[in-house]
């Protein structure tokens, strides 16, 4: 009998999505970032010409345009821009991931600390998270690349480290409006501990506002990344970062405009399906409340 | 009579706001002011007053779901005023708690076996599949279909909820469950039931009750005594019937005729109508001597200057009213360290 309950439970997923589905534009936003991800995973199987990706020189074939045998055109060193891109998939995938694990991984627990502990953890934790939010975030994560070493894994740290007050902020917000409601009174007066009440009773109430804005700041992040990369500040070459890509691309402007401008659709592309995707969870879940 | 199961002195629950950079502490609400009262084993002691008179903050207070800032509370015959961890811990299995608003109440994010399991989890570390059986039973107890075990709360209604709320309560076993308006957000059909179900748990595990409420009507039915409070202290405290058939403060008389009038055996019961002008004061600004004096219409010189004492007038009949003495000529006793 077990089971059958059980199984009445997952009915209520497949009525999720339903209504996720009635939403035309978050289907589309999802399955860009399903292709996105595929590309990414089997990027070395479909990529053309994967040696393209890293620092292969074919100056025969420099500043070919688009064709049927390069479709995206070949660059500077004649490297196909099609396997380029596709693998700069991965990169950009990655840093969004890397990111977020890292601003969520450190500004939520600071943010249900904040909000459920009160007192002076509160006002220390949310004092500099003020701080760090006064800050433009790409000023701050420019600073922060300037100091380190350019690289891909130091301008993620850079992302990452202007990102978690965001995070902070939401959480402490969420833990507010919970932390008065009656059922964390019964555990409180059951005498459960505090982290229980913190990650076991308030968190699971935040994870659809969470979901949302963690699906729409990896568009950001991404966008952020590919700035950084266009800066020079990122991944340097011949990394196939998008932002380095269109940075290279620029000089060459506007003859040889299918350097940059397949890196940039990329990213638009990209960013876009993030979006798309988080505003149709936002009216899923608000669906949902009611 | 039965012995006292709880039994407070003088509690006092004051909330504080911090202000300014020095986080200076300043006293905002006493929302219950040296109160005194007793609930016996076995019986249902009915906590009535308007919005914001501090009922329910005090009954929180007396089973520590807020810490007291001054006084005592004796359960058992130990005071656990200032306990804390786990002797505190042993003592709360036995006090229980059902709230206002079942739905704030259940986590939306929790199944109701998760829900009704946490106090096992957390006092007896039950197994999972004794933890499910136990929940089981207390879904009968509560007569609450055994499917109910995988639903989330917001697939239940509001009788169904409240139910889930007390299956929860009785998990461990208690002795007293303080019962903080549990009817009045359901259907009026809803709550009759809800009202025989808790009558007949109460028969069936000996439980003590703590019954906040503003609906006198229920009150009348269902609790052995009945203590009214105003501004966050008791106006009079009384055994039901005594109180409803005789009201000696002026507050109760106005609140008793207030209750509709449905038949001609209530039209006797009931005072002639009495209209409180106004609100309840704000507990930022009690006013001094007696704290009703602000709409009581049977005050004079001496409710302004002197602030009345709760005192026994009648046998377990207790007032808080400078008027009820010279009525009934009296000599006022003084019972300050004797509790309602």
């Amino acid at each position: 009998m077990e089971q059958v309950l059980r199984r009445k439970q997952k009915g209520n997923l497949a009525r999720a999505f339903y209504r996720f589905k009635k939403n035309p534009l978050s289907l589309v936003g999802l399955s860009i970032i399903l292709v996105m991800i595929l590309i990414a995973i089997l990027a070395p199987f479909i990529a053309p010409y994967p040696g393209d990706s890293a620092g292969a020189v074919h100056f025969k074939q420099m500043f070919q345009p688009p064709s049927w045998k390069h479709p995206f055109g070949t660059d500077e060193v004649g490297r196909d821009v099609l396997s380029r891109v596709i693998f700069g998939s991965r990169i950009s995938l990655m840093l969004g991931v890397v990111v977020l694990f890292v601003a969520v991984g450190v500004g939520l627990p600071l943010g249900l600390f904040a909000g459920y502990l009160g007192g002076k953890v509160e006002s220390v934790i949310m004092r500099i998270t003020d701080i760090f939010l006064a800050i433009p975030p790409l000023v701050l994560a420019l600073a922060v690349t300037a100091v380190l070493e350019r690289n891909l894994y130091n301008s993620m740290f850079a992302i990452a480290f202007t990102w978690w007050p965001w995070y902070t902020r939401l959480a402490y917000g969420e833990t507010l409006s919970k932390k008065e409601e009656d059922f964390v009174e019964v555990s409180e007066s059951l005498g459960a501990s505090r982290t229980y009440i913190m990650f076991r009773e308030i968190l699971p109430n935040m994870t659809s506002s969470l979901l949302v804005k963690i699906t729409l700041d990896m568009g950001y992040a991404i966008l952020v990344g590919a700035a950084l990369g266009f800066l020079g500040l990122g991944a340097q070459p011949p990394t196939p970062e998008w932002g380095t890509l269109v940075s290279l691309g620029r000089i060459h402007l506007p003859k040889m405009w299918w350097l940059s401008t397949f890196a940039g659709l990329a990213i638009f592309i990209t960013v876009l399906g993030f979006n798309l995707l988080g505003d149709g969870l936002r009216d899923f879940f608000d669906v949902e409340v009611e | 009579m039965n012995r006292a199961l709880i039994r407070t002195e003088g509690l006092c629950k004051y909330f504080f706001r911090s202000s300014g950079l020095l986080q200076r502490r300043e006293i905002v609400i006493k929302a219950a002011d040296a109160v005194d009262v007793t609930a016996r084993t076995g019986e249902t002691l009915a906590l009535v007053g308007e919005s914001g008179s501090g009922k329910t903050t005090l009954g929180k207070t007396m089973i520590r779901i807020y810490k007291p800032t001054k006084g005592k509370i004796w359960f058992n015959e130990e005071d656990i005023s200032s306990i804390g961890g786990a002797r505190l811990k042993k003592h709360r299995q036995y006090m229980q708690m059902v709230f206002q608003d079942p739905t704030s109440a259940l986590n939306p994010r929790k199944t109701v076996v998760d829900i009704v399991g946490l106090p096992l989890k957390i006092h007896q570390s039950s197994s999972r599949a004794a933890c499910r059986a136990r929940v089981r039973e207390l879904l009968e107890m509560v007569e609450l279909p055994a499917d109910f075990l995988y639903r989330y709360p917001h697939a239940l209604s509001g009788g169904q909820k409240q139910r889930v709320g007390v299956a929860r309560a009785l998990a461990l076993n208690p002795l007293l469950i303080v019962l903080d308006e549990p009817t009045s957000a359901l259907d009026v059909s809803v709550q009759a039931k809800l009202l025989a179900l808790l009558e007949q748990l109460r028969g069936q595990f000996k439980l003590t009750y703590i019954y906040i409420s503003h609906d006198l009507g229920v009150v009348r039915n269902i609790s052995d005594r009945t203590v009214v409070m105003y501004l966050g202290q008791i106006m009079e405290a009384a055994p039901t019937a005594e109180l409803f058939k005789q009201p000696l403060h002026p507050y109760t008389k106005a609140l008793l005729s207030a209750i509709p009038i449905i038949s001609d055996e209530e039209q006797d019961i009931i005072p002639e109508e009495i209209t409180l002008n106004g609100e309840i004061p704000s507990p930022l600004d009690v006013p001094p001597g007696c704290r009703f004096i602000s709409r009581c219409q049977e005050k004079t010189s001496i409710c302004k200057s002197k602030e009345p004492r709760l005192i026994e007038i009648d046998n377990d009949h207790y007032v808080k009213c400078h008027q009820c003495f010279s009525s009934s000529q009296q000599t006022p006793e003084e019972v300050a360290t004797q509790c309602p």
